[in-house]
């Protein structure tokens, strides 16, 4: 994605951008569709009329269909292929929005619209700073955490930001709404830029940044460790990135520029927030941009097109775009442009923490040491060595999020590339004839947490794998035959099954898991769409992957 | 501002709310024009109160019909 155009500067107007300004727009080509169906009981055509600017910047097209006024949330005519939006003016429920029981109410409405559609649901919460709206937000969280896809969108913090700006009740009647027309257009802004995004597109793992004229301003070869000047906006990116880091997502640095130069500017420089230890990843030096970028990239082990790069000359933008045409890309005009990128860039913002997510440097850094251990030990000794833990988890609700994560996002290791939601994760999890076992490890490196999952179900006497996934992160320890084995011997046994088919679908870039399953299986024609059935008893080498050095356990066996 | 820009102005906000181009010489009614529905007019309403600063109560939002009607209201409000 590239801000170059005037969408850009309408969209980030401070404070609000104008409708006309939003309205005058021309939509680019290449945008993905989606639906969009709301529910709500007042006029929200006017924050959707605004909407699609904001989404065009993530690649989305909507289509909206809007129900007519329902305050009893009927759901009636739900289009199970759309995503679900809920606004509701709560001020119209009088008395009763004020009772105890009105959450509840709310909740069962929720899970009444969770059990018709799969995609996610994205409800407003309530503006107002009156107690029981602040009880009835705290229970939409808790009903969100619940149910699987209900994002919450936070329009109480817009409010809070806005203040009397808020609402204008001056033509209430007449607009069918008491929002202002700067708070429907924040409100189009938020649910565009940053609530959508995050529900609907996977999050950008990385932040990759220049130097000159983007983390400061002047030219750090030419005017010095002294000569750069550092900004209160600086400052505040500086810190945007320091939270996003927090947030699990890998900075680094990719810049023409002398290494040199740039450790003495973070010793000398007490207000260059910045330290080496906080980049993850670092291309400082003469080679291209594009190079430099596959360099972090494989270094940090993600694709070019899970990294934001932050730059403010428009001819190295064009060239990483010449290259890799589908890395996000931010040219960074001026440091309040940057600021407000870092703060709303779709698809870096607004995700719910994951608890894979911290552990994913802990991970990156580990994997340098076991590289060194594979170098000075082989095989056999090289597992001993590891101390591989493996902690497996059948049907385990509580992780609904980091399976459907791993099915989504597993490209390499995924044999089903079924991409299943987590509504559809849910249903598998609750589903008798079903069974669900995530992976989780650890070594004698560090905690890599849930990093496989196998979406299973029972047929008779076979135990047909609709998909197995292993985090990237997981890979190169060799340890995925024994780790798949060892989750499957108990199922086997205790359904009392005879055989296993493997289900295989083809990606572009699953060549690994394809590998992995004539290995596993002994069966070298593996047809796309198709499935390797095998006797579990003629597994080759099943007792070796059975009592390879390798300590697991079974948290819970439910189900 | 001179009757000229306004009626420029709102020739040009009218285009964007109802989705075809305005000359400055035309002169349009609600009732002529199927894509000026309620909805659109309220948007219409929003995007002069912010160019032109002024402000429309619920009665005067209601009687404003035309192109002409809404040039010479925010005439007089710019007056006053």
């Amino acid at each position: 994605m590239l801000l170059l155009n005037a969408i850009d500067d309408e969209v980030r107007a401070v404070p609000s951008p104008k409708r006309a300004d939003l309205l005058r727009l021309i939509e680019p080509s290449g945008l993905s569709r989606v639906h969009l169906q709301v529910h709500r009981n007042y006029t929200f055509e006017l924050i959707g009329s605004v909407l699609p600017p904001f989404l065009w910047l993530a690649h989305l097209k909507p289509i909206i269909a809007y129900g007519a006024y329902d305050d009893t949330l009927s759901f009636a005519g739900v289009d199970p292929a759309a995503v679900q939006i809920i606004s509701l003016d709560f001020e119209r429920y009088g008395e009763q929005a004020y009772s105890a029981d009105f959450s509840d109410w709310f909740a069962s409405r929720l899970e009444n619209l969770r059990g018709k559609t799969e995609g996610p649901i994205v409800v407003s919460d309530w503006p107002s700073e009156k107690c029981n709206a602040q009880r009835f937000n705290l229970e939409l969280e808790k009903t969100a955490d619940r149910l699987p896809s209900v994002f919450v969108w936070d329009i109480f913090e817009i409010f809070r930001n806005m203040r009397a700006e808020f609402f204008d009740e001056r033509a209430a009647r007449a607009k069918g709404t008491r929002l202002s027309d700067s708070a429907c257009i924040e409100l189009a802004r938020s649910l565009g830029l940053v609530r959508l995004p995050s529900a609907l597109r996977p999050r950008i793992k990385a932040v990759v940044v220049d130097l000159d004229n983007t983390l400061y301003d002047g030219v750090l070869g030419e005017d010095g460790v002294d000569g750069v000047r550092i900004s209160a906006q600086h400052a505040a990116i500086y810190k945007e990135l320091l939270r996003l880091r927090e947030e699990g997502v890998f900075l680094a640095i990719l810049s023409k520029n002398d290494e040199r130069d740039f450790a003495e500017l973070c010793l000398r420089r007490s207000d260059f927030l910045l330290r080496p230890e906080h980049f993850s990843a670092s291309s400082i030096g003469w080679q291209t941009k594009p190079e430099g970028l596959i360099r972090i990239a494989d270094h940090l082990h993600i694709a070019a097109d899970s990294i934001l790069v932050v730059d403010d000359n428009p001819g190295e933008i064009e060239q990483i775009r010449a290259v890799h045409a589908n890395t996000p890309l931010l040219y960074s005009r001026s440091p309040a442009q940057t600021l407000f990128w870092l703060r709303h860039y779709p698809a870096l913002n607004g995700y719910r923490p994951n608890s894979a997510t911290p552990l994913r440097m802990s991970d990156l850094e580990a994997s340098r040491q076991r590289d060194l251990l594979r170098a000075s030990t082989a095989g056999t000794d090289y597992l001993r060595e590891m101390q591989v833990e493996l902690t497996y988890a059948l049907n385990p609700m509580g992780s609904r999020g980091r399976l459907a994560e791993l099915s989504q996002k597993t490209n390499q290791f995924n044999t089903g590339l079924q991409r299943l939601s987590e509504v559809q994760v849910a249903r598998r999890l609750e589903a008798p004839d079903h069974c669900t076992i995530s992976v989780s490890m650890r070594d004698r490196f560090c905690e890599s947490g849930i990093i496989g999952a196998i979406f299973a179900q029972l047929d008779g006497n076979r135990l047909v794998i609709d998909e197995v996934c292993i985090s990237c992160r997981a890979l190169g320890r060799n340890v995925e035959s024994p780790m798949i084995a060892l989750a499957l011997a108990p199922v086997i046994d205790r359904y009392g099954l005879r055989d296993v088919a493997l289900k295989f679908r083809e990606g572009p870039r699953n060549l690994p898991a394809r590998m992995w399953l004539m290995s596993f299986t002994g069966v070298q024609d593996i047809a796309n769409e198709g499935a390797v059935t095998v006797a579990w008893e003629a597994i080759p080498q099943r007792d070796k992957h059975l009592t390879a050095p390798i300590a697991s356990k079974w948290e819970h066996m439910t189900g | 501002m001179t009757r000229s820009q306004i009626r420029g102005a709102v020739a040009e906000l009218l285009s964007i709310s109802i989705g075809r181009q305005i000359t400055l010489a035309e002169s349009i009614t609600r009732d002529f024009e199927p894509t000026w529905d309620s909805l659109k007019h309220v948007e219409l309403i929003l995007m002069l109160e912010e160019r032109f600063g002024v402000q429309f109560s619920e009665e005067e939002m209601a009687a404003l019909r035309s192109s002409d009607e809404i040039v010479h209201a925010i005439e007089e409000k710019s007056v006053a």
